[in-house]
This record gives structure tokens, sequence and C-alpha cells, in this order.
């Protein structure tokens, strides 16, 4: 996870604002308000003093937009009560390169990690030349003046604002080596405070994809083929005739209803009649032809990920031997903002006002579905309402580019909650088949894995994204294997949250459960044994059994299940203390997370997110399902796809582990262990070893 | 059709089909956009504002039986405990994507204005609304929270 970002870029890309710019609009109306951003690029000083700082990743609840901030108003020692931000597309000026940035994705838990050391030496930079303009100003040496709380004071005790001296500093050349702060030091990175843009959520004037308005705009309603992979047949546009629809238009796999209103497009759409052309073989899909053809897949050799010592030769000496098969269903993201978009295409330019996970992507479907060269096309990233790397795909800009391109004004497409639901890019349905051996007293000896599922890297090359926390193991194991093949459905897959870890890590940390049990041993000891040359994972494993008091649960008759998640440098231990009633009703009581993710930006904000992993996770875990019956999805709503409710939540403590490390990423790694932490706590109150997922498909009685 | 109905302490005239849902209303004719969409279906609760002081989802309900009934949304919450329950949200840090959260804003302001002192099982049994962030831990801790000043 190596920065790219060269000094170059850096140069090029941090100014300091004009002065005299408005500073509220960052937050209102801002995607209407276009000064702002034809005059700075990275940060801007009002004369009031107010710091506003753009933040180019996608803020889905994660808390960006409040992160990346304070790494910059710490090197810029600016007054954190007068900083704001504003959202930008990763693109252009705000391109970021390295890891993620690469792709202008903002995803696998890498907004922070790629962008601590660059942002630090903005704001350092830019502190820098606040200075030399004040020590310009004051003819003074630049050594007698320091810089605290947006202002700079003279050892006389004379001071000034920043604001003040933006214009002028604006005009300095960008320091080279700006000096950046001792990390003891630090007085806003750490600190848990309270997020930017909460004041706005709490009453309702955040923008939101589906909040976007615009002169003029038109709403659109989809209805895409029920079936994966059907197109629309013998298209008919007066079928709209004697409705109050505006306009119908054919979009990849479906057709757009433009009206004047989102809901009258919906009700028209509704209503239609459209004649799709289904291909034979998807009609004829269902989940338990999907299931065969897995289990058919497993029996192939597939390619090998990975190969430590001679597994085989080491299975058939061993002892004890045990082999397990785990299944894992397709899942969808359901995140609370149906997928929207609001474009406004005109013949020399288009806009896009989105909730998206890749900017860059939507300018180039914008190109793409446009003809238009990128400098004619302008995207505004607004709030998301969740995304779970649902957001990265781009099927939505294209149909808001397409509504737009068609009726000749802005037109805003969402999607119907069934719409949703029935056209994700799904998580993988996937199984797993695991065998290991057990010697006397020596541990596992021999682990032969082998997984099939659709692939999130489809083209034969190495697919690390669906093997992510299948291979390599966290465990010291002297011999292993792991096999990965392919399968495909014409299911529609992609990024979910923690991606191939989501199914992987229930795989490998209910299989290291079972050899615990076979071994005869305690499951967190075993785990403890198998990482004596991790001090870290160790370290982390150690801390989540003192905190849950291993082995006591606190609530009588309940039972306890432990799990280890790694995702980058970061490492999580969770345990989870679960009853099951006499009635088979599971309840989850608390999940304990110890975490080892680094240095830590904002310890409340990492907390929020290992909390609502669990969530995600055990949602997932505990009822997570989709089906396909006749090429579609059976599911349509929160009725058939139910997420967990306050009554169903746990409680999740967090111990965050003190490290001197720079940051690792937190998003995604608290979804992983839940699965088999519940379920491993399941096997020791009742003696059931879940190995099919969701959990609701067995009874315990 | 025309329809004359009271949000927030103001009278709106909207000419709408009398089938439109109130949410919808309030997005497109009225221009408030904190009332949010999800399911469409009365599951979810981030359409949430009070009728009559009665925390309901506003996707299921047509305009036209809207009457006379006095609709608060998000963003004419300032009764002592809507704000109460505002400040509660910042000090416990509840908010991550937001999306749902003026629904559930509405839901907790409805729960204690009827019921200063909501037990867990309270809390259960009223706060069903839907977070696909996970935020509910929180939202116990700030409803809480509200209580004890309350009842101070
Ligand atoms: S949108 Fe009204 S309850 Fe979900
Ligand atoms: S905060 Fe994102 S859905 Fe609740």
């Amino acid at each position: 996870m190596e920065i790219q970002l060269t000094r170059r870029t850096f140069l090029k890309t941090t100014t300091l604002g004009l002065t005299g710019l408005t500073l509220g609009c960052s937050i209102g109306p801002w995607p209407f308000d276009r000064k702002f951003s034809n005059v700075t690029v990275w940060l801007t000083i009002s004369e009031d003093n107010w710091i506003t700082i753009m933040v180019p990743k996608a803020e889905m609840g994660q808390g960006v937009s409040t992160a990346l901030p304070m790494i910059v108003a710490e090197e810029l020692e600016a007054d954190w009560t007068k900083v704001t931000f504003a959202l930008r597309g990763e693109l252009g000026d705000y391109s970021i390169s390295g890891a993620m940035g690469v792709s202008g994705i903002t995803g696998g838990s890498t907004s922070i990690s790629t962008m601590f050391e660059p942002l630090r030496e903005m704001g350092a930079a830019a502190k820098e030349m606040l200075v030399t303009a004040c020590a310009q100003r004051w003819q003074v040496e630049p050594e007698s003046l320091t810089a605290r709380n947006s202002f700079i004071t003279h050892s006389t005790m004379r001071s000034i604002t920043y604001g003040a001296l933006a214009e002028e500093a604006n005009l300095l050349p960008i320091p080279e080596n700006p000096q950046l702060k001792d990390p003891s030091a630090f007085s806003i990175i750490g600190q848990p405070l309270d997020r930017l843009d909460t004041p706005d959520h709490i009453e309702g004037r955040s923008v939101f994809g589906t909040d976007v308005k615009v002169p003029e705009m038109l709403y659109a309603a989809v209805r895409q083929s029920p079936v994966f992979g059907g197109q629309v047949a013998h298209f008919d546009p007066s079928i709209i005739e004697g409705t109050t629809a505006e306009a119908i238009l054919e979009i990849p796999g479906g057709v757009a209803v433009v009206a004047k209103s989102y809901w009258e497009a919906e009700k028209v759409a509704q209503s239609l009649e459209i004649d799709f052309h289904i291909p034979e073989e998807m009609e004829a899909l269902s989940s338990e032809d999907i299931s065969q053809q897995l289990t058919q897949d497993l029996s192939t050799p597939g390619s090998q990920v990975r190969l430590i010592g001679d597994p085989i030769a080491a299975m058939e000496s061993a002892p004890i031997k045990v082999e397990a098969l785990y299944v894992v269903p397709f899942l969808a993201h359901a995140a609370m903002e149906p997928m929207t978009c609001t474009a406004k295409v005109t013949p020399e330019s288009c806009e896009v006002w989105v909730p998206t996970q890749g900017a860059r992507i939507v300018q180039a479907v914008t190109r793409a579905n446009t003809g238009l060269d990128v400098s004619s096309i302008e995207v505004y990233p607004t709030h998301l309402g969740g995304g779970f790397g649902r957001k990265v795909e781009s099927d939505y800009v294209t149909q808001a580019v397409l509504a737009s391109k068609a009726v000749g004004k802005p037109v805003k497409v969402i999607w119907s909650r069934q719409e949703d639901m029935q056209h994700d890019y799904y998580r993988p349905a996937f199984k797993a088949e695991l065998k290991g051996g057990i010697g006397e007293s020596t541990g596992i000896v021999s682990w032969i894995g082998k997984s099939a599922g659709p692939s999130l890297m489809a083209g034969g090359f190495f697919d690390f994204m669906s093997t992510a926390g299948f291979s390599p193991l966290p465990y010291d194991v002297p011999n292993m294997s792991a096999h990965y093949v392919e399968s495909d459905f014409g299911v529609p897959i992609g990024w979910w949250r923690s991606i191939g870890s989501s199914q992987n890590v229930f795989f490998v940390e209910s299989f290291v459960d079972e050899l615990a049990g076979a071994a005869g041993e305690d499951p967190l000891t075993f785990r403890g044994e198998h990482l004596k040359n991790n001090e870290r994972r160790l370290a982390v494993l150690e801390r989540v059994a003192e905190m849950a008091n291993w082995g006591q649960p606190v609530v009588p008759g309940a039972a306890q299940g432990v799990a280890l998640a790694l995702h980058g440098a970061s490492v999580l231990a969770q345990i989870a203390e679960v009853s099951v009633d006499s009635g088979g009703e599971i309840r989850v009581h608390t999940v304990y997370c110890a975490l080892d993710c680094g240095g830590v930006v904002n310890p409340d904000i990492v907390e929020a997110q290992i909390e609502g992993a669990v969530i995600f996770g055990l949602t997932a875990a505990l009822y997570g399902e989709i089906t396909i019956e006749n090429g579609r999805v059976r599911q349509s709503n929160f009725h058939d796809y139910p997420l967990i409710t306050m009554i169903d939540a746990p409680l999740v403590k967090t111990t965050i582990i003190k490290s001197d490390a720079r940051p690792s990423g937190v998003g995604e790694i608290g979804v992983p262990p839940i699965a088999p932490a519940v379920t491993n706590a399941i096997f020791a109150a009742t003696g059931h070893r879940v190995r099919y997922l969701p959990i609701s498909l067995y009874e315990f009685s | 059709m025309k329809f004359s109905i009271n949000v927030n302490r103001k009278f709106y005239t909207v000419d709408v089909d009398p089938q439109k849902p109130l949410l919808w209303v309030l997005r497109e004719d009225i221009g408030m956009c904190g009332t949010k969409y999800s399911c469409g279906i009365g599951i979810c609760g981030s359409c949430t504002v009070f009728l009559d002081g009665i925390a309901s989802p506003s996707c299921t309900l047509k305009v036209e039986s809207v009457g006379r009934m006095k609709v608060t949304t998000i963003e004419g919450l300032n009764s002592k405990i809507g704000r109460s329950v505002k400040e509660a949200w910042i000090e416990e840090k509840v908010s991550q994507c937001g999306y749902c959260q003026p629904g559930q804003i509405m839901k907790a302001t409805y729960l204690l204005s009827n019921n200063s002192d909501p037990s867990d099982e309270d809390i259960d049994e009223t706060m069903t609304n839907l977070c696909r962030c996970g935020t509910y831990q929180r939202i116990r801790s700030a409803i809480k929270k509200v209580a004890t000043n309350i009842n101070l």
C-alpha cells in the first residue's frame, strides 16, 4: 500500500484558495454553485477564516468527509471548529494515484490508508505558505511566527487569521519538503471528533442522490428485464399514449419511462406490458441448478492459488482427518437509498449528479453514451445513502444519461426497491470444500481447500478478490494448498462489502473451529497455537478473549464463538455471545471486537465502522439470501430480504489496539468474522455445525 | 386535483393525482426532501412523518387521505423533545450515511413524546425502522440519553 502521489502531482494539485468565498454553500445548494470549484482545488480559506477541505472520496457513511479533513487540518494547524468539507469526484485535479486511486474508486477500505501521507503533506505545505506570506507581510523571520488554530502569531503576540493571508499565500510556490508534525504532537488526529456531516443529516438537509434538484428536471422510472440477460423485444413507444408519461425510451435491458413526477413515471412503468426477449438458458436457471453446478465445479481441479509444503502426503499420514463442505448464497447490497442518478445532457455538455463510488467510471460511461469529450463532462458526487460496493457500478448512470439525451431535459432516474433488489450485482454464491489433517499434539499438519463460485475478475488471471480470505490463511500451517474453480451462471455479481472475505472467512474460520473440535482443543487456544509466529494476530486474539471473558459468557446458558479476519494490514478478532433457546430462537447478545488497524485518525468513526459492519454481516448470516427461479430473483423488498432491526441488533463492543504503525483500512473488516463467530457459538451451544448460510435455513430444537 | 395540506404549520396547495402518496408530494411538489424513499411499502420507516403527532409512513398514505391532519416532517421537527433528540444524535454520534436518520429521529421523537422513560423493550417495539449502516446501538443510547435529560 505504497503512496504513489509524486511530488509533481502534489505541486500541481495543492493550492490555497482565493479569499472571500462563502463557505456555507458547500453543503446546502452546493451542486448548483460552481464558482467554488473554478478557483480552488484542495482547500479554500475564506476571509472569515473558515476552511473548506475538498473530499474526493465517496461519503457513504464511512466517515471520509470528517476523517480526511482531520488529516489536513492537523498539519495545517486549523481551528477544527471552523473546518468544513465539500465532496468532489476523484477526477482531474482530484485524482489520487496509488492503490484504489488508479481506478478512482472509493472501496477496499483504502481511503485513509492511501491518503494519509499526501493529505498530511498538503496541510503542512499550506501552513508553510501561510507562514511565509505572513513573514513577508510583516517583514519578520518565519521562525518567529507560530501557526495555531487558524491564526498566525508573532513572538510579539501580534496575530492574524489565515483568512487574511490566504490570497497572498496563494501566490507563493508550494514548498518542496513541508515539515510534518511529530505524531506525539497530534491534537486532531486520534481524537473522537464529531462528524462534520451529521448536523445536516439530522435536519434532513444533506443532498443525497435522490434529493438532487435541477431546474426543469423530469423523473424516470425503469423496468428492466426480469430475467438476467433479457432484452426488450418489439419496442413500441406509443404504449405510453393515454398515460401521464412524457416519454419512453429503451435502455440496455429495459425501458425508462419519463414523467413530470417520479411517482407518475413509476405508476406508468408498472402498468406497462413490456415484451422481453429472454435467453432460454437463463429462463431455465434456478438456485437448485446453481447449487448443482457448484458441486460439480468443486469436483474439477480448478486453478492452484497456493501451495505450501506437501499437503497431500501430510494428509495421508495425519492421524485425524476432517472434511467439510460449506455453502453461501447470493446476497444483495440493499442500501437504503436505491439506485439513482440525475443527468443533464445538452449537445455541448453533460452534467451528472450522482451518489457514486467511482466518479471516473461515471465520467467514462457518460462519455461513451454521449460522445462528448471529458472536458465537457462534469460529475458532481452527492452523499450516498449507503454504497457497500454497489455504487461502483454505472448501470444507473447510463440510464440517466440516455434518458436526458432522449428528452433534452435534465432527468433523475430512481429505481424502485424491487428494481434495486432484482437488478443488483450480487455477492456471488459459493461452495467450498475443506480437508484438514491434525497430528498428535502438533496441531494442523495439512490443509487442503477448494472453492467454487463466480469470479470477480473473470478472464483467467489470478483472482485475488474472490480468493481473499481463503488463501493465504491467517494461521501457520506447514502444508497447505488452495484451489479455486471459476463458475459462471450469468447472474451479475459485484463487490459487496469485504468482497471475497465475506464468504471465505466463514469457510476458513468455521473449519478451524471444526479442526479444534476434532483435536479436542479449545477453539481459542487452538487458534493461538497456530499464531505463534504472528505477534499482532496473537495480541488481537488475546485481547478479544479478555474483553469477552472467554469461556464465561455473561448471559446464563449462552455460548461463545470466535473468529479472526485480516484486511490489508488490519487484524480483527470477534467473539459473539449467542443463545439458542428451547424453541430454536437464536439471539446474539454481544459481539466483542479487538482491532489492530495501525494508527487511527478518528477512533469513534473506526468503532462505528466495526459496529455497522457487524450488523451488515450478521444480517447476511442470519437471513441474507437471494434466490433465483426461472432466471429471476425471487426477493423484491425488505419483507422477503429482511434486515436486522433494533430488536435483534447485538451490542458491539470494540477495542482498538494502540499502534504506531501507519493507518490501515477498517470499513470492511468487521463483516467477514461475524458469521463464523456466530455459527461457532451456535455449535458450542447446540452441537450443531452450521455449514450453510443463512442460519435461518436451520431449525435448532 | 387540488389539495391544501398543512405541513410544518404552513398550508401548501398542490395540484396532483389524489392517489399520489404524501411522501412524493412532500418531496416533489412541496420540495422538502428530508423525508426519504426506500421501500415504498411501509416497512423501512425512512419516510416517517407525524400525522397529528403520530409517527406514520408517508409512502403508503395517499394525499387525498391527509385531509386536515397536521403533517410534521424532519425539516419542521422543532419541538422541545425533537430538538433534544437531534442533539442526542450528535452527542452519541449516531449517523453514518444518514439516509435513514430523518425517519429514525421522527420515530424516536414520537416514542419519547409518549413515553419519557422507555425501557429496552419499548425501544425495540417502536424503533422498527431499518438502518443498513447498522447504527442501532447508538440510536438506543441516544434515546436513553434524551430520556435521562427529560427526567432530570
Ligand atoms: S419508504 Fe415508506 S416505509 Fe419504507
Ligand atoms: S445511517 Fe445509513 S442507513 Fe442508517
